[in-house]
């Protein structure tokens, strides 16, 4: 402590402080030897003579002090003294200090982990430069909003303003030519200026030029893993999809585009003009700079729409172009979750804040003699209220630390918890913000955790206070009022979060054991893509797949083989808007849209999708065909609720007199394909073979063997057959099952957390409340036993109480529980927020807990011994 | 003694230290055998409660302090009153004056 005092000492002497001290002793010191010499003028004995003046002058070191407070820098020492003597008085009670420490930790901790999470997702700007002035360009037509084409990208690109500027990407599987076989790579075909127009520069290499043709620029993750991660990798040449493309550049790592998080090849796109208006595929990035204003640009973007539908005068012309911000593009829905994870932190850091005080006002009344003496020796009222709440700011702030500990060493769990929920969990981390909040929470938590007992001293008559112990009184029971309060709060609050918990519990239960309407067990499902050439022909398409078929049931084991452009629960590849004949919306209406897949005549079968009306796909249903269509009983019940839908006729698209109509061949049994969550959706089938080819099928496999055994056997047909085509997003049907509920397994598995938390810091609480409440009243328990009270009785008087206090505060949080159920509604399967089970379950249980709780110290009651509680005084 | 005579005491010892230097300026113990004469020894506060005082007007800028030797050689810090003092001190002063005359006529009225 030593090198302390000297650093403190030169601080001081450098504000003159040291020296103003000397200077103010020498100056009393001369006064009081002028009053010394006065009194042995008038006769008075030297040693009386002093005396006397040095009781005339009063205390000296009050004086000096007084001074120095009038010197106005008094605060500053004060408040270092304070902290001092707080420290050490932590480190006298380690006890209490590692109660309390412990409780704000955890409190602190997890909002912490929480704030980080809101941080990093919604707060942060996006890893783009100036990234506030990106937009995405969309397509709004009625209520459906979508991307773009070549000819829109093409009309903006052209667009006056010069200072906005424009890029497209789109998404894709690519197909990589490797020594070991080819390779499904994801991947993103971008325009030239893409990388420009997010300000990414590359770590080797450069971006696309003017005249680069068949050029690719790779991400940082597959220059290492899949390249050589060297320099040399530049100009060398990578083939894909049957081209070769030589390697210009490698982007730096964490860049990824928006909402895609893995994307290993860049692929240079020039977008030429095109033979038609559509297919709308481009995602459209624009950037506007500063000076550009919203209104003038929407005026802009308006003229271009005019353009566009001037040179593509078929087809409506209802629609306009709109552009939202890239970032509330990437988050999505996800503010709604966080702000429902935070508030069930916030409730655990409330709890924790009650328990320590409750600790503090344990701890005050000991030192109540201690502050009666300070009082008396001088000390101001407001001066003893600093102190205090100094120490409980200690407290705060030593909780914040241990808080941001504990947040960093579960951040990596938290991380992967949450990615299946929120986007953009990779710019989550501990930055300067973040630590800035754990501190203003830690010295929040500080003041509060310190006001409550600061003001339940009673400061008028502190001073008779001096000797006794602090028992009993006006003021004992007003504290104990608090305790209950506090008590009673604690109880409300970890309603709330256990409420929260145990429905989102329950409706992933729900979720996992629902029906899902197709087998999950026994199927293997998995992609392949196939090249253009020759696959781009229909009759090649069609002749792979038939013998595809074939060798498949081929394999032992093997029992059926479908395939469609998606596959249940959640793997869902395209949504169409369609009229029905009859129900046609009209010039102002709204088109349904709904889940449209195109899928073979063994799709249903081998996936156990019931057939419930009509039929499903025939051979006949193909190319030059009447258009065949299967939809899902929800889209029946929804369509047609009285009659059958089969024969009905509908039209995909636009309605248009010159499309082909589409008519009804069978109804199926509804099965999800935006995940569990989302529940039946209206769907329509459509057969594969009459619906262009694409390349990127889905196969689906019935087995009944191992599939560890049948996947590799599937694989050496498929390269016997062309190896050239690469098999991908292998997995099991269970496994996608799984996988879609796993944003729901994570939710609740952090709400679940939380919950425990707060029952068990709740639990604490009451335990801490009771037992000290059974110490203050010894002496009545002891009486009322002597006096012939059975065991039991004590017991059950003491559990009364701490039950009671356990259930006012459930009721009092019903409401409160109630308001955070509510905002989980989305997040819930087939439960609602009012059930009722869940309510009484989640009643019962804290209500248990406090039982169990308060079971400890009120059999220690119980065994309290008359006689020498009696005689305690 | 309760705080709300500590703070009258803290004014009216303010005005009479201004007082005390408005005559001449004087050290600590000056003022404080000064202030006694001037108070018939009415105030029976200690005489260390000066310094407190001495600190608040210096920091107010109401006086100055400066070290000088005394008549024995000795160091002595003397107080001198600022220009600032001497308004304040007329100001205060007049207040005084204005309160004693009204407490004089409710005091006539009364007899």
């Amino acid at each position: 402590m030593r090198w302390i005092r000297r650093i403190t000492h030169r601080f001081r002497s450098l504000l003159g402080r040291t020296k103003a001290a000397q200077e103010l002793d020498e100056e009393i010191r001369y006064h009081i030897e002028l009053d010394v010499k006065k009194n042995i003028d008038a006769g008075i004995a030297p040693d009386e003579a002093r005396r006397q003046a040095l009781l005339r002058f009063g205390s000296i070191e009050n004086a000096k002090e007084e001074v120095r407070d009038e010197s106005g820098v008094r605060w500053i020492e004060d408040l270092v003294n304070d902290v001092r003597f707080a420290l050490r008085g932590l480190r006298k009670t380690p006890v209490f200090t590692a109660a309390a420490l412990i409780s704000l930790g955890i409190g602190i901790g997890a909002n912490t982990a929480i704030f980080s999470v809101v941080n990093g997702v919604l707060l942060q700007p996006l890893a783009y430069s100036e990234a506030d002035e990106l937009f995405i360009t969309y397509i709004a037509w009625r209520d459906f909003n979508g991307p773009l084409s070549d000819a829109d990208f093409l009309r903006l690109s052209e667009m006056q303003d010069n200072s906005a500027s424009f890029a497209a990407y789109n998404l894709d599987d690519f197909t990589v030519a490797r020594q070991e076989g080819p390779e499904m790579v994801r991947g993103a075909w971008v325009t030239p200026t893409m990388f420009d127009l997010l300000g990414i520069s590359p770590l080797v290499g450069r971006r696309f030029s003017a005249t680069d043709e068949y050029a690719v620029v790779v991400s940082h993750g597959f220059w290492q893993t899949r390249l050589s991660g060297t320099a040399e990798v530049l100009d060398r040449s990578l083939e894909v999809n049957g081209d070769v493309y030589s390697i210009v550049g490698v982007l730096p790592p964490g860049f990824h585009l928006p909402r895609i998080t893995e994307s290993d090849i860049y692929m240079l796109r020039r977008v030429d003009e095109p033979p038609r208006r559509g297919p709308f595929y481009l995602r459209v990035i624009v950037r506007l700079p500063e000076g550009i204003e919203p209104a003038r640009f929407h005026e802009h973007l308006g003229s271009v729409a005019t353009r566009t539908k001037g040179l593509y005068p078929a087809g409506t012309d209802e629609w306009s172009y709109g552009i939202l911000p890239l970032k509330e593009l990437v988050v999505g829905n996800a503010d709604r979750t966080l702000y429902l994870l935070f508030a069930a932190v916030g409730c655990v850091l409330f709890i924790a804040i009650a328990n320590v005080t409750n600790l503090l006002l344990a701890r005050g009344s000991a030192r109540r003699s201690e502050l009666a003496l300070r009082s008396a020796l001088g000390a101001k009222r407001s001066r003893l209220v600093r102190h205090m709440l100094t120490e409980s700011a200690v407290l705060g702030v030593l909780g914040a630390t241990l808080g941001v500990g504990l947040a960093w060493l579960g951040g990596e769990i938290l991380g992967v918890a949450a990615a299946s929920f929120l986007p953009r969990m990779d710019a989550v981390r501990l930055d300067n913000r973040v630590l800035m909040f754990a501190l203003a929470v830690g010295l929040f938590s500080g003041i509060v955790v310190g006001v409550v007992p600061a003001l339940s001293v009673p400061w008028k008559r502190i001073n008779q206070d001096l000797g006794t112990t602090g028992r009993g009184g006006a003021a004992g029971s007003r504290r104990g009022a608090i305790r209950r309060v506090l008590v009673i709060a604690e109880f409300a609050l970890a309603l709330t979060v256990l409420l929260a918990s145990g429905l989102l519990i329950r409706s992933l239960r729900r979720m996992q054991s629902a029906d899902l309407g197709f087998e999950h067990e026994g199927i293997i499902a998995f992609r392949l893509s196939l090249p253009s050439d020759p696959y781009e022909s229909p009759e090649e398409f069609d002749t792979f797949f038939a013998t595809l078929e074939q060798r498949l049931m081929g394999v032992p084991g093997v029992s059926r083989v479908g395939y469609a452009t998606a596959v249940p629960p959640d793997r869902l590849g395209m949504t169409n808007n369609y009229t029905v004949e009859g129900q046609e919306p009209g010039p102002r209406g709204a088109q349904p849209v709904s889940p449209w897949l195109a899928a073979n005549q063994s799709y249903f079968g081998t996936l156990g999708i019931p057939i419930m009306q009509g039929r499903t796909f025939h051979e006949t249903d193909r190319d030059g065909e009447p258009g065949a269509v299967v939809v899902n009983e929800a889209f029946a019940r929804f369509h047609f609720p009285d009659e059958t839908a089969v024969g009905k006729r509908m039209k995909s698209g636009a309605w248009d007199a010159t499309r082909p109509w589409l008519t009804i061949v069978g109804v199926v049994g509804d099965a999800p394909y935006l995940g569990i969550r989302r529940g039946d959706h209206r769907t329509v089938y459509v057969a594969y073979r009459q619906s262009g080819r694409w390349r990127v099928p889905w196969v689906v496999v019935r087995h009944e063997r191992d599939a560890e055994t049948v996947i590799p056997q599937i694989r050496g047909e498929i390269v016997a057959l062309d190896a050239r085509v690469p098999m991908h997003d292998i997995s099991t049907m269970e496994q996608l099952v799984r996988e879609s509920t796993s944003a729901g397994r994570s939710l609740s598995s952090l709400f679940s957390v939380l919950a425990v938390v707060a029952v068990v810091l709740a639990a604490t609480g009451i335990y801490g409340v009771i037992s000290y409440h059974v110490n203050m009243r010894r002496r009545e328990i002891a009486i009322r036993q002597a006096l012939g009270s059975a065991s039991v009785a004590v017991v059950g008087h003491v559990l009364k109480e701490g039950l009671g206090l356990a259930v006012f505060g459930i009721v009092l949080g019903s409401g409160g529980a109630y308001m955070l159920a509510r905002g989980l509604r989305s997040l819930l399967y087939d439960i609602g927020p009012t059930d009722v089970t869940t309510y009484v379950g989640t009643a019962l249980i804290l209500t248990a807990t406090a039982l169990l709780a308060c079971m400890v110290p009120s059999v220690r009651a119980s065994r309290v011994d008359p006689v020498t509680a009696l005689r305690e005084e | 003694m309760s705080y709300e005579k500590a703070d009258l005491l803290k004014g009216t010892l303010d005005l009479l230290i201004l007082k005390t230097l408005d005559l001449e300026p004087m050290h600590g113990w000056g003022i404080a055998e000064r202030i006694q004469l001037f108070s018939d020894d009415v105030l029976r506060v200690p005489t260390g409660s000066l310094y407190p005082a001495l600190q608040r007007l210096l920091r107010k800028g109401l006086i100055v302090a400066e070290w000088r030797l005394t008549e024995n050689n000795r160091r002595a810090r003397y107080y001198r009153l600022a220009s600032k003092g001497r308004k304040q001190l007329a100001a205060q002063a007049e207040s005084w004056a204005r309160s004693s005359v009204a407490v004089n006529r409710v005091l006539e009225a009364s007899l």
